[in-house]
């Protein structure tokens, strides 16, 4: 496997719950439970999911930034759980991560200059006398001009500010680009300017994307493949397209529902799977399928067995499925769903 | 500070023999900041009917959140300062009422719901109490005939186990719950009118499905008037009976739901609309964007607050502010071009 460029395998996440005064740890939150994934070269995979299912954990086991319970974590081949000093750093500069909120991850006393240049100086990229060089490039590829060197972070927009991150994280020239909720805080016109660049730079550099989400419109625009994972744990992966157009988890049809479309007559129309209650606490999760306590279609057997793993086939490499009533797509029919009519006033 | 630019006050005509519920007239709202004064609302009309539900749509900054706390006057005196207009809610004229009044129209016929629960809802009392304080005060119940309702309202928001639930504290809650108690919270004391500022940005499409379907079945069993205040053009295509779309402070388009989205005329709301990615179809091209960002409203431009980012721009927009004008039948929109440029995909 030579074109897989990153590789999760088994990766388990686990931090320690701590009560009383000795802070004794009285349990453990499995935050990612067994997280198989792979991201081939100049592919984006997208880690979907709501809040506290294991995304962005995932995402900092795989920089190193948490280290994992168990698992491994492959780039290129090379397994950067057991790797040390310069092997380590090496195998961390190929993968560059973008956060959320570029506020915050920008050092707001540095320049713009100051804050592109560091991974160029941090693994001696380029000659000293070609730094500001450098440095100008990368801002023209994200978009921005010369002008932004000797400015500071404040001066620029939320859209410009993660245009600044990007360039920060490309001069370290990374094969792959983990992207944690990278357009979450930004304005819908920004926010599509951003997908744009994210694109323009995926096709011009050959980047993969780890692209970790909770917006499944803007998924479907960027991803070539998806995973859904629920509590810590993988529910569902395949391509977009099949993804979207034939889901087979009760869990990816409830969310895909509850996205809602901006066309009023398509939104009249719709059938939605409306789930009851919360994401059960991931202190203790529920035995067997960690969905059933929400599920429509839970049956006894959901309690009693976590769901395999599993290939219903179809799609372009496989359609991987953690339900025991997954059935190849085309047969699968909801039951318990709710159909909403609206009825209008006045 | 430049003085505020002429206002447009067009309104789309009211079936006869309707009275709006609540009556917004060229509402002007100031902020001062360390940089100067912002002009975050500059002249907003629009009314609400019974039943009807508005969803005002438009990016950060738009003003749409300070038009929706200036109506009950929630916005700190400290910083904001209502420079103009009038807002009339059933008759009442809110901006020069008492505080006596403000009071009883607050948590009693107007619910308001934020995006941070926790802004509302007091931490060191438990939820039965912050429960029934509404209706004790404003519906006058008794302290077991409001508790009773406190319950039927935990249960109707979807919150289980409410007996328990009652007992407890805020924080006890998770962020989900704590929303739905805060719109639990709003409806308790009956309001006609529920002002929601961005109530479900910070939740899940799970539970943010959950709220809006509640929402949807309050409005067809109550007749209650709804005021949704958005950046999500999704949810409001789902709820609004009509749609306000903001930029840089002004209305710049107000139309009826469907027309917004099949027929929209002014070129922003053409942008926007065109510039989603929808979970429903995969665009195989770039998305169209928006080139550069809203203009700053401590000096807002003389022309058109869209002219700087528009496809259509003319001359004129770089000089003359365009008045909201009839488009069509309840149909306005605050842009000089004649024909609807063409239909939004």
């Amino acid at each position: 496997m030579t074109d897989e460029l990153l590789q999760l395998e088994k990766l388990c996440v686990r931090f320690p719950v701590r009560r009383g005064v000795l802070q004794r740890t009285v349990g453990w939150v499995h935050a990612v439970d067994g997280l198989d994934l792979s991201i081939a070269a100049g592919e984006t995979v997208a880690l979907v999911g709501e809040s506290g299912c294991g995304k962005s954990t995932t995402a900092l086991a795989a920089m190193g930034i948490v280290p994992a319970a168990s698992g491994r974590v492959l780039v290129n081949g090379k397994d950067l759980t057991s790797s040390r000093g310069d092997e380590l750093r090496t195998a961390r500069r190929r993968m560059q991560m973008v956060f959320q909120d570029p506020t915050s991850s920008l050092n707001s006393r540095m320049t713009v200059g100051q804050i592109v240049v560091e991974p160029l100086i941090v693994h001696e990229l380029v000659e000293r006398d070609r730094q500001r060089e450098r440095v100008g490039e990368l801002l023209s590829t994200v978009g921005l001009g010369d002008d932004a060197i000797e400015r500071f972070p404040h001066e620029f927009s939320g859209g410009q500010r993660q245009r600044i991150a990007i360039a920060r994280a490309l001069a370290a020239e990374p094969d792959v680009l983990i992207c944690d909720e990278a357009i979450a805080s930004l304005d819908v016109s920004v926010r599509a300017q951003v997908i744009n660049l994210l694109t323009r730079l995926q096709s011009e550099l050959g980047l993969s994307y780890l692209f970790i989400s909770h917006d499944l419109a803007a998924v479907r625009h960027l991803a070539h493949r998806v995973m859904v994972m629920y509590l810590g744990k993988m529910m569902e992966l395949t391509d977009n397209e099949t993804l979207y157009s034939s889901p087979a988890h009760p869990y990816t049809k409830a969310l895909l529902s509850a996205v809602p479309i901006p066309d009023p007559d398509l939104e009249l129309a719709r059938e939605r799977v409306i789930l009851a209650g919360d994401v059960p606490s991931p202190v203790s999760p529920p035995s067997g399928c960690v969905f059933r306590t929400r599920c429509p279609i839970a049956q006894d057997v959901c309690a009693e067995a976590v769901p395999e793993w599993r290939n219903v086939g179809g799609g372009s490499a496989g359609h991987w499925v953690a339900c025991h009533f997954a059935e190849p797509p085309s047969s699968v029919t909801l039951r318990g769903t709710s159909i909403e009519s609206r009825q209008r006033l006045g | 500070m430049t003085a505020p630019a002429p206002t447009p006050a067009i309104d789309p005509p009211l079936p006869a023999g309707r009275r709006p519920l609540l009556e917004v007239v060229d509402l002007h709202v100031r902020f001062d900041t360390a940089a100067g004064s912002a002009q975050a609302v500059r002249g907003v009309s629009f009314t609400v009917d019974e039943g009807e539900t508005i969803g005002i749509v438009g990016e950060s900054g738009c003003g749409k959140s300070a038009t929706i706390l200036s109506l009950p006057r929630l916005l700190p005196p400290s910083i904001a300062t209502i420079s103009g207009g009038s807002v009339r809610f059933d008759g009442t004229d809110l901006l020069h009422a008492n505080e006596r009044t403000l009071h009883s129209v607050r948590g009693g016929e107007i619910g308001v719901i934020f995006q941070d629960p926790l802004s509302s809802l007091n931490p060191v009392l438990r939820m039965r109490r912050q429960l029934t304080e509404g209706p004790r005060q404003h519906l006058g119940l008794t302290k077991s005939k409001a508790a009773e309702r406190a319950l039927e309202l935990l249960t109707a928001v979807g919150i289980p186990d409410p007996q328990r639930r009652l007992r407890q504290y805020p924080s006890e809650y998770s962020g989900g719950m704590r929303q739905r108690a805060m719109i639990a919270m709003a409806l308790a004391s009956e309001p006609r009118l529920l002002l929601a500022d961005e109530p479900t940005t910070a939740l899940d499409v799970t539970v943010q499905a959950q709220i809006l379907a509640l929402v949807r079945r309050l409005r067809v069993e109550r007749g209650l008037s709804v005021v949704w205040v958005t950046h999500d053009l999704g949810i409001i295509a789902g709820l609004a009976d009509r749609v306000l779309v903001m930029y840089a402070g002004t209305i710049v388009e107000q139309a009826d739901v469907r027309t917004i989205y099949h027929q929209p005329h002014h070129p922003y709301t053409q942008a926007l609309l065109d510039s989603i990615p929808r979970v429903d179809v995969r665009r195989r091209s770039a998305l169209p964007s928006i080139p550069g960002a809203p203009p700053s409203l401590i000096d807002p431009p003389l022309g058109c607050p869209f002219t700087a980012r528009c496809a259509h721009r003319m001359e004129r927009c770089d000089h003359e502010r365009p008045a909201l004008r009839v488009i069509g039948e309840g149909h306005t929109s605050a842009c000089f071009l004649d024909i609807t440029p063409k239909k939004s995909s």
